[in-house]
């Protein structure tokens, strides 16, 4: 079993009554695609943002390589690299006045990387299936699926250890759900990256992880390889997800 | 001889933006039966919403439909649509359930839908609202609700509920699932079934998931940049498939396997 | 072919003006027009001024004449050199009240949006303070008290008019910190000074550019308001200290005099807080697409 790069321990963050994570505990680990399951709602969600430092739980804790991560005010530079999160909604993460140059070198340039940055930029653009022509555009000009490769291609640029996918292909249609997770995938096998795979859809987390979690009212009711979990599911949460998926 | 429900002939709608004129539906034919389903599939910028849009007899601007007749029962949408909007072809829009006034409780806003156009009193209304409501599956109870209290699924299906308050003869739905997870989306399909079934409501349902449209429609018609290349029985389609945008589309769909029990 | 740089900022700057000059509308343009006029009244006044306003160049209460085009004043001086230069004052006054209550609110914004907790609700209750406290009492009181000299009286009227100003442009400021791109630069680790300058400023600049000229105009009828209550400066030449000088002559209820020494100031005022205003819309229509004709689709 591969070593785990990022460990979650007894995760707890509760909204008034609500206990949205409830003494949760995940590993991901190196090079591995884990899918986390789950209806929509503020669960899952909830647990990508704390990882990726953007919300602070009110215990327990999320180690990198046995270091622990602290909200984002409190990561230097370089955890800051180490982790990424790619967002649902492909019409806000980017904002609207950069040109596709510039969002994707923007990490770049906060974490003072010496420029030239263009050539880094065009291949990682290249990796992402977006032809070089699409530097000088706006967001404005490209559709759900472009900029969300782009959204990627900008988590991807500072070579990350982890990438947290919150419901990264909701928005997108069918045809190019695959197309982004593909993406991933082959990242993946390039750099050794890891991800943690946030959805409420069963066929995005069968299509592309190794190992899924089921997450239900803040715990994780089953964790195991994919072809497992969704033969033979032992939770009947686990059951029900699968079953709800509408089929040919 | 009867008019068919739903006949559209030659459809051509487009946007008129600031710098050019976007021809969004291309000359299309549809056509609906009585107590039908019709599928409507395509990728985002298709023409799906507009054909919706125009099935009610107006785009929004700076939308126009150019050419082209909808036929509702034989009377003719575009000149007919106010009289026929809600009370016989109701429409749930994409992202509906966000549509809702967050100031106003559901019950009310229900009730306003019958006000206007059946004209009920305040005794009829109540009483149809807790009659939609159940046919929803909601309490009847949330009729007090806020629209923030109720989740995304529950909210799409008082949406639901209020587009049938008139006893429409045809639900448009346009993208009634997205955003919602799994088993909500179960529950909106099963929803939908249900309501066919009982009511014998036409249902004309958009979407870009092949899988889901097949659950409840007997008929397809798949869009691609504004026409319709392929349409057909549902099961036909799926089991022969003659244009490539058709496969590329039955090819997206995940293989899961099927757990009983 | 070599990837597309950004094209040179002269450019883009230039087809900005254009984009605005075009969704300001014919209000917007005009009210701009009207602005610049009188900005441009105000700057040329020493060259176009007849005379020098306070040089006692002919008899007191004289009517037009070709010497004087709008006649002079009770002490001999000519009004229409009054009136430009009375524009100088006027212009400068509401200008720099207008910019140094926007700065002030735009700095208190930006670091209460940014940075949030504590110093939020710190600055935030010095706001309510200046809010809570009753505008026209306290400028006349403070006006009186620090001397009648126009430096005093720009400031006592930036002071109470920075706050309201914080608090909406702040509202905004919150609303664009939990933009999902704004989260993203968080992400990479971005500073909040580089939050403020890429992605909070230039959405933010808009909603200041239109305080600023609110504040202008605010300013400039208050200046003249105060002026006429005696709370002016008496040694400037302003349409605000003409009032204050026409009202204490009982002539002008009986006699013609008002028509060349009063209306002409009020005329000028009215003109140029009415250009404001519709610069103001233009500001609107710039800023909300949704008030463009055709919904701004």
């Amino acid at each position: 079993m591969a070593e785990a790069l990022l460990r979650i321990e007894g995760l707890c963050r509760a909204f008034g009554a609500n206990r949205v994570l409830d003494r949760l505990g995940l590993e991901v680990g190196e090079g591995e695609i884990l899918g986390l399951l789950g209806e929509s709602g503020a669960g899952k969600t909830t647990l990508a943002r704390i990882v990726a430092g953007l919300e602070r739980a009110d215990s327990g804790r999320v180690l990198l390589a046995d270091r622990e991560l602290p909200p984002l005010s409190g990561r230097d530079r370089a955890l800051c690299r180490s982790v990424q999160l790619v967002f649902q909604d492909p019409y806000a993460s980017l904002s609207p006045r950069l040109r596709v140059l510039d969002a994707v070198a923007e990490p770049l340039r906060i974490q003072r990387v010496p420029p030239p940055h263009v050539a880094r930029v065009r291949e990682t653009l290249a990796r992402v299936g977006m032809a070089a022509d699409t530097l000088a555009k706006l967001p404005g000009e490209l559709s759900g699926g472009e900029r969300q490769r782009v959204a990627v291609a900008r988590a991807l640029v500072l070579e990350p250890r982890l990438i947290v996918a919150d419901e990264i292909v909701s928005m997108l249609d069918s045809c190019r759900k695959l197309e982004i997770l593909d993406l991933l995938a082959g990242e993946r096998a390039r750099l050794g990256l890891s991800v943690l795979l946030v959805t409420h859809d069963v066929a995005v987390a069968a299509s592309v992880c190794d190992r899924i979690a089921v997450m239900s009212r803040g715990k994780i009711v089953e964790i195991g390889q994919t072809a497992r979990v969704l033969a033979d599911p032992r939770d009947p949460y686990t059951a029900a997800l699968i079953d709800a998926v509408p089929r040919l | 001889m009867t008019a068919r429900l739903l006949e559209v002939r030659g459809l051509r709608a487009r946007y008129r933006l600031a710098d050019r004129v976007v021809e969004a539906v291309d000359g299309i034919d549809l056509s609906l039966e009585q107590g039908e389903a019709l599928g409507l599939i395509g990728e985002s910028g298709a023409g799906k919403s507009t054909i919706a849009f125009s099935l009610m007899g107006r785009l929004p601007p700076p939308g126009e439909i150019a050419a082209g007749t909808v036929r509702f029962l034989g009377r003719d949408v575009v000149r007919e649509g106010a009289r026929l909007r809600w009370r016989e072809i109701a429409m749930v829009f994409q992202g509906a359930m966000n549509a809702f006034n967050p100031v106003l409780r559901l019950g009310a806003q229900i009730e306003e839908v019958l006000s206007v156009h059946r004209g009920l009193g305040r005794r009829a209304r109540r009483r149809r609202v807790g009659e939609l409501l159940e046919m929803v599956q909601i309490e009847p109870a949330c009729a007090r609700a806020y629209p923030h209290q109720l989740s995304g699924g529950m909210r799409q299906r008082v949406m639901i509920a209020m587009a049938l308050a008139c006893e429409p003869k045809l639900l448009v739905a346009d993208e009634p699932t997205t955003n919602l997870d799994v088993i909500t989306q179960r529950g909106i399909l099963e929803l939908l079934r249900r309501l066919r079934r009982e009511l014998g409501v036409a249902v004309l349902l958009i979407s870009h998931d092949l899988a889901l449209v097949n659950e409840v429609c007997d008929g397809l018609a798949v869009l691609a940049a504004g026409r319709i290349v392929e349409a057909g029985p549902a099961a036909e389609i799926l089991a022969r498939p003659g244009h490539p945008h058709t496969r590329a589309l039955i090819a997206a769909v995940p293989r899961l396997p099927v757990i009983h029990g | 072919m070599a990837s597309a740089p950004d094209p040179p900022r002269r450019t883009a700057a230039a087809r900005a003006l254009r984009r605005g000059l075009r969704g300001a509308g014919t209000s917007g343009r005009a009210g701009l027009a009207i602005v610049v006029a009188f900005v441009a009244l105000a700057l040329l006044a020493p060259l176009c001024s007849p005379y020098d306003p306070r040089a006692y160049t002919g008899d007191p209460l004289l009517a037009p004449s070709a010497g004087h085009w709008l006649g002079t004043n009770d002490l001999g001086q000519d009004i229409l050199s009054e009136l430009l230069w009375g524009a100088r004052t006027s212009v400068a006054v509401g200008l720099t009240v207008g910019l140094l209550s926007t700065l002030a609110a735009l700095y208190v914004a930006l670091v209460a949006g940014v940075h949030g907790g504590r110093v939020d609700r710190a600055l935030m209750r010095v706001v309510d303070a200046f809010l809570a406290v009753p505008r026209l009492p306290f400028i006349i009181v403070l006006a009186a008290y620090l001397g009648a000299s126009i430096w005093n009286l720009i400031l006592v009227l930036a002071l109470f008019s920075w706050a309201k100003g914080a608090r909406v442009i702040r509202a905004q400021v919150l609303s664009l910190m939990t933009r999902t791109h704004v989260e993203a630069a968080r992400l990479f680790g971005a500073s909040r000074a580089y939050l403020i300058t890429r992605h909070i400023l230039p959405e933010v600049a808009p909603l200041a550019a239109y305080k600023l000229i609110k504040t202008s105009s605010y300013a400039l009828v208050a200046e003249a308001g105060l002026a006429f209550l005696g709370i002016g400066d008496p040694s400037t030449k302003s349409w605000g200290m003409m009032f204050y000088h026409v009202q204490s002559r009982p002539e002008i209820y009986y006699t013609g005099i008002w028509l060349w020494w009063f209306l002409p100031p009020a005329l000028c005022l009215v003109l140029l807080v009415l250009g404001l205003v519709l610069l103001q819309h233009g500001m609107e229509r710039l800023v909300d697409p949704s008030l463009q004709p055709g919904g701004g689709r």
